[in-house]
């Protein structure tokens, strides 16, 4: 664990200087909580009187909360966080008196409303008018009472057409808008909320997190929210505490709590990663938040077809665009492949999916009247949408390297021999695993800066080391890079005796080999702009994001910089990330998130943007030429003028300066 | 803090929404609806007289009434257990999620039995009325023996619920034991058909003295003596402050249990 925080240190600085003379609401004084798992089982007489006979009886304990402690005052809005199962809601439960601690003592004064799984007590025989009054009497109120409010339960959970409808015929939703009603209709002293929020639609989420504001603002209510939602809390809450499997991590204001949970909160990963991404996470919160400035730009779209035009749009913004490459986005391996000869032509690459040709890449098309535009599908997928390509107005000329058998192994090969023949290609090519996509991915800006064909190997059409070493001797290729380890192993043997000099990225995993890609993709793009700030564009490992990512080699390759993949849920990871930018600060002017919300979460991207700043101003260099910055700022503002809307919705990418 | 008045008040307030809830789900979609719990009774005495009295011919008169007693004195017993055995098991959602006194549960069930014997005790006057057994003022005393019973079934209800929650078997074995207990006691035979050991052993079984108690006063008009009363509320005290004593000591640990 990288820090247990000490808990009265952190609660009681801001409390002693303004808010000493609040009454203490709930106080909870040093709980464990000690579950007998091996009692789960004993269902039946029989094992009983075995395991009392043994005297194994009472002794394999689960300790779900572990000497916790903390002090709720009045008019708080005190978070509880944590991930699954770290006893959250174990700890809700000793403070609604349902549970008893088996250590310490909890505290409560005052009445409270137990907002814990809602609709506990609900009858689904029964109509919702009854429930509302056995409800009602299960939480306390009497029988007048609910009368009295019968009318504002009602209009609230918005049900007065199915009053008498027996509950079992609504939907889940609909039972916890009622559940909701009821318990917020009084006004308690102290309210508890138990991921309540996250039933529902969204408007009735809203609904609820009103009345929880009006019980806050209005009444001054006690509120204790349990959440595994950062921004929840962080919305809500003043105080917060994060609880991980039973034990107290850290306690105080809600936003440096979330800020780290955020960061931290259920990733796994080694206690020095963790360490090291704490530090990173605490250190970058110092820095002043300033509204001008932005940590990071994302590049989006409406879909993966839509943020490959989009990278392509801004990468060649003000270029004119003379060629493309259009890879059927089915399989990544199109647009990887596609990115060496896009990159001879100055050519950005594009994904169509297979039915039609992307609206975004037609309007490409349309504006750009490329001369010339290769068609990369291996396997046919999308030769419905290619056939397009032939009837475009212009009648541009269109290159096809298509493959019926989707065998990619040839069509790399077929790919190589053309860019050969029409002398795009120096004399030097890279080796990569058609399963190894993440590894593709990274390599593209690699690919697409060196001019790199490939050579892709394929599990289902095995081609052994000593044919590939071959092919590559009878073309004369002097240079040969290997990404990973599945690619062609034993080519070097193979090699061994040919002039051809082979170099293998290998690593632990394919994260660790994916930051040496990145890191080669870096220094290969290095010297392409001088006078324009470095991108580096970031990224999750997930499969979900794969699909965005497949043409980001050439944008990243012009704009000087480099794919970089996070894994989010792993520390060590997210650590390695952090050492690429610590130590390739000064090759990095600005972060760039590649993507939808499928990929990064804000959080991620903002503690690497934030990370790169800090890096920078603990060595005390500022950032880029203030010029060249306004170059690049002057463009998108140009372009942002008379190209169409929906494709822009970025957000400006100042770098943030020492 | 409540004071324990306003505690009560709304203990009482969930105990009658939760009686009134599971009277509701009772008859709920029935198109007689209350009356099964009139005609119940009934139509089992019809069924058991009819097989019944041509067993023991003759030996008891007016069967159906001896008969109709008995039944649904027991039926209020086995109920009212069966019930309190299962519920703090069946309110296991709520005792997980509200603050609640779990007393209120089996205290429901058996409520709920006393309820239900009470609508059932039309059936036994119609019974009466038809075989002319005259009413006496001894009829007074039934609700004393109901508080008695009521003891008795709470005490056994409360013991059961606390077994039931850490052993479920036994909710299967109160079945069998029930059955048993049926049989065991002279609901629809005389007693004098017994022989001596088993007379004896009858010494033993407490709805023995309850149903005869409740035929006293219902059939024969006659007045239980002190020491009948005794033996009575004796037993249903002893129940009582056995179960209570077991499902307080437990009930702390219901929670991780059910």
């Amino acid at each position: 664990m990288p820090e247990n925080v000490n808990t009265s240190a952190l609660t009681n600085a801001p409390e002693s200087t303004s808010a000493d003379n609040r009454e203490t609401m709930i106080k909870v004084d040093h709980v464990s909580m000690v579950f007998n798992m091996a009692s789960e089982q004993l269902n039946s007489l029989k094992e009983y009187a075995i395991k009392i006979a043994r005297r194994e009886l009472f002794f394999e304990g689960f300790t779900a909360l572990d000497d916790i402690s903390f002090e709720v005052k009045k008019g708080d809005v005190f978070g509880i966080m944590g991930t699954n199962g770290s006893g959250k809601s174990t700890m809700l439960k000793i403070i609604a008196g349902v549970l008893e601690p088996s250590k310490g003592s909890c505290q409560v004064n005052g009445n409270i409303a137990p907002l814990i799984e809602l609709g506990a007590g609900f009858d689904t025989e029964l109509s919702a008018r009854e429930n509302i009054y056995l409800n009602g009497s299960l939480l306390g109120y009497s029988k007048a009472f609910v009368t009295e409010h019968f009318d504002e339960i009602v209009k609230f959970a918005e049900i007065e057409k199915f009053l008498d409808m027996p509950l079992k015929n609504y939907s889940s939703g609909m039972v916890a808008r009622i559940a909701f009603a009821i318990a917020t209709v009084i006004v308690p002293e102290i309210l508890v909320v138990d991921e309540v929020l996250s039933v529902g639609d969204f408007m009735f989420q809203k609904k609820c997190e009103d009345r929880i504001s009006e019980l806050i603002e209005k009444h001054g209510v006690t509120v204790l929210i349990v959440s595994h939602s950062n921004t929840q809390v962080e919305r809500l809450c003043n105080k917060a505490i994060w609880i991980e499997k039973g034990h107290t991590r850290m306690m105080g204001q809600a936003s440096k709590v979330c800020r780290i949970y955020g960061g931290l909160g259920g990733r796994t990963g080694s206690s020095e990663s963790e360490k090291r991404v704490f530090e990173a996470l605490r250190e970058t919160g110092e820095i002043e938040d300033d509204d001008k400035l932005h940590w990071y730009e994302t590049i989006a779209g409406e879909n993966a077809d839509g943020v490959n035009s989009r990278l392509a749009l801004r990468a060649w913004e003000d270029e004119s665009i003379g060629a493309v490459a259009v890879a059927c986005g089915a399989s990544h391996i199109n647009a990887i492949m596609a990115n060496a000869i896009a990159s001879a032509h100055n050519a950005p690459v594009l994904t169509t999916k297979s039915d039609a040709l992307p609206d975004s890449v037609e309007r490409i098309l349309h504006e750009a009247k490329p001369n010339i535009i290769f068609a990369i599908d291996c396997g046919n997928q999308a030769g419905q949408a290619l056939a397009e390509l032939d009837e475009l107005p212009w009648h541009p000329h269109v290159v096809r390297f298509c493959r019926e058998d989707g065998d990619v192994h040839k069509l790399s090969w077929q790919m190589i021999d053309y860019g050969l023949e029409n002398k795009l290609f120096e004399k030097h090519a890279a080796l990569i695993d058609f399963a190894d996509n993440p590894i593709s991915l990274t390599a593209g800006p690699y690919l697409y800066a060196k001019r790199c064909p490939l050579i892709v190997t394929l599990d289902e059409k095995p081609v052994s080391a000593n044919e590939i070493a071959d092919e590559i001797c009878r073309r004369g290729i002097k240079t040969l890079c290997v990404f990973g380890t599945n690619a062609a192993p034993g080519i070097e043997d193979a090699l061994a005796q040919s002039d051809c000099v082979v170099t293998r990225i290998t690593g632990e995993g394919t994260s660790d080999i994916c930051l040496k890609i990145s890191q080669l993709s870096l220094d290969a793009t290095s010297k392409l702009q001088d006078d324009e700030p470095r991108e580096l564009c970031i990224a999750s490992l997930s499969i979900a994001q794969w699909p965005e990512l497949v043409a980001c080699g050439g944008y990243a390759a012009k704009r000087g910089g480099a794919l970089l993949l996070e894994d989010q849920t792993d520390l060590d990871s997210i650590k390695a990330c952090l050492d690429f930018i610590e130590v390739n600060f000064d090759s990095i002017d600005c972060i760039t998130a590649i993507g939808n919300q499928i990929g990064l979460s804000d959080f991620d991207k903002e503690l690497l943007g934030r990370y790169l700043t800090l890096v920078k101003k603990q060595s005390g260099i500022s950032t880029v030429i203030g010029n060249g910055r306004k170059t690049d700022q002057d463009c998108r503002s140009r372009r942002d003028l008379h190209t169409d809307n929906t494709l822009t919705n970025d957000r400006e990418n100042e770098p943030p300066r020492a | 803090m409540s004071t324990s008045s306003t505690q009560f008040k709304r203990d009482w307030s969930i105990l009658s929404s939760l009686v009134s809830k599971d009277f509701k789900l009772k008859y709920r979609r029935s198109v007689l609806g209350i009356l099964w719990s009139v005609l119940n009774p009934l139509l089992m005495m019809v069924v058991l007289s009819a097989v019944f009295s041509f067993v023991f011919r003759g030996s008891i008169e007016p069967f159906p009434v001896y008969l109709i007693l008995g039944q649904t004195l027991f039926t209020f017993m086995s109920d009212a257990t069966s019930g309190a055995m299962s519920s703090i098991i069946g309110s296991a959602p709520l005792i997980k999620k509200i603050r609640i006194k779990k007393m209120i549960f089996p205290l429901e069930k058996v409520t709920f039995a006393l309820v239900n014997f009470v609508i059932s005790l039309i059936a036994v006057a119609i019974v009466l009325l038809y075989f002319r057994v005259t009413p006496t003022a001894n009829l007074l005393l039934v609700p004393l023996l109901l508080l008695y019973l009521f003891m008795f079934s709470l005490g056994l209800g409360l013991l059961l619920a606390t077994l039931a929650v850490f052993f479920r078997d036994i909710m299967h074995l109160w079945g069998v034991i029930l059955t048993a207990w049926t049989y065991a006691t002279p609901l629809f035979y005389s007693i004098e058909i017994l022989p001596e050991w088993m007379m004896g052993l009858m010494q033993f079984n407490p709805m023995y003295y309850y149903v005869t108690y409740f035929r006293e006063i219902a059939m024969y008009g006659t007045t239980p003596g002190l020491m009948e009363n005794l033996i009575c509320f004796g037993l249903g005290l002893a129940a009582l402050v056995v179960g209570y004593a077991v499902f307080r000591g437990q009930q702390k640990k219901f929670i991780l249990y059910v």
